[in-house]
């Protein structure tokens, strides 16, 4: 056999095989892909979620609209107070401006519905529902003027996110 | 001393390895597919809202330090307690005078309902037929719970009325309306336990639909006019 491996030539050192670390790669990602769910976006606000039992999952075919009520993160405090804000998007913004997020939300469900039948895309629209996530400790007078800013919207249809447990 | 060569790692059992890895945090991971309760806020109008007869009012009161009080005597109640008490006062089996009211459901009534429904998605346009077939199910299904559930399927004029003080936490809040929730779980799943024999996690999902309309909900947390 000494004919093929060249006996007295000090052979170079085989490195590890890196054949197989695409599918490695590839089954993380589709496992991230799969478990994980997307953040919607960047938390400027601290929202430590209420625990409740009778609570139903949200289905994905709903389109839904986030608004989060809790006190600004510490590096924003500075800019905003540490009194209960809202969040919209990824920013915080007063509750005035609950209204034209809400209306710009419609809008763009629509838009993503423009060219298959826009009949589906109103439907859609007014189906939306409004997804709050509110800290344990906000005080419920600050929550029934967002409510009333909501009613003032028709934005009817609301669901308060809670973490499931007893 | 001759030098030893390094023998070529096996990447053979890489995916093996992976694949491991891949069911190891599968199987340990939750999806966090967040979950939420759903309330549908009444709409801005002029109208004014419709009196309704003290009896059929069951008021809850939400203050700060969580204390609740439940009833029309606004007497102090424990969160665990509500359930129970919601169930005794919606279901009301002996009739009480200062309790909410309800009446017997007759067959023929929700016959004429699916019959009208029925009728009207014949006529219905096309671009409205998907809400109309809704609706000719639901009266389909109040009159299949009626066959299933009998006398036990009645129609209740309570309204639980809401109320919480500005101070309030949002936490107390949720828990509140956690406990009435659970209240009309428990009417529920004993139903479900007296006529079907069997707990509320082994019903189908129209079994659940069907109870929900025997024990309809009904909370408003708008100020409620007492007559």
């Amino acid at each position: 056999m000494s004919k093929f491996d060249g006996g007295k030539k000090k052979r170079i050192e085989p490195g590890i095989s890196t054949a197989s670390l695409p599918d490695i790669v590839f089954m993380l990602l589709f496992f991230f892909m799969v478990a994980t769910t997307s953040k919607e976006n960047e938390s400027s606000v601290m929202v430590k979620l209420p625990t409740a039992s009778e609570s139903g999952k949200l289905d994905d075919k709903t389109p839904t609209a986030y608004i989060q009520l809790g006190v600004p993160v510490k590096a924003l405090q500075e800019v905003y107070g540490n009194k209960t804000s809202i969040q919209l998007n990824d920013a915080i913004k007063t509750k005035k401006e609950i209204r034209m997020f809400l209306d710009e939300k419609r809008a763009s469900i629509k838009s993503h519905y423009l060219n298959i039948d826009p009949s589906i895309g109103a439907s859609k629209a007014k189906q939306m529902i409004v997804c709050l996530k509110i800290d344990k400790k906000t005080k419920l007078g600050f929550l029934n003027e967002v409510k009333e800013e909501l009613r003032d919207a028709s934005a009817l249809k609301i669901n308060y996110i809670v973490n499931e447990g007893q | 001393m001759p030098r030893r060569q390094a023998p070529e790692v096996n990447a053979g059992s890489m995916a093996d390895i992976a694949f491991l890895l891949l069911i190891f945090f599968l199987v340990t991971s939750q999806m966090s597919k967040e979950a939420g309760m759903f309330q549908l806020l009444p709409e801005k109008t002029d109208v004014p809202p419709v009196d309704i007869n003290e009896r059929n009012v069951i008021s809850v009161l939400a203050r700060s330090g969580g204390e609740t009080r439940f009833g029309s005597s606004n007497k102090m109640a424990e969160m665990a307690e509500i359930p129970a008490l919601l169930k005794e006062m919606v279901i009301n089996v002996n009739n009480r005078e200062d309790w909410p009211e309800s009446r017997a459901i007759t067959e023929s009534e929700l016959q004429e309902r699916v019959n009208k429904n029925r009728a009207d998605l014949e006529v219905a346009p096309i671009e409205k037929q998907r809400s109309f077939k809704k609706r000719l199910r639901k009266a389909e299904l109040r009159l299949k719970a009626l066959q299933v559930f009998g006398s036990d399927f009645r129609k209740s004029k309570h309204v639980i009325n809401m109320q919480s003080t500005q101070e309030v936490d949002y936490e107390t809040y949720i828990e509140l309306k956690n406990a009435l929730k659970k209240g009309y779980k428990l009417m529920r799943s004993e139903l479900a336990q007296k006529k079907l024999g069997r707990g509320w996690e082994e019903l189908s999902l129209e079994e659940k639909e069907m109870l929900k309309m025997v024990y309809k909900e009904n909370i408003s947390e708008a100020p409620v006019v007492k007559n």
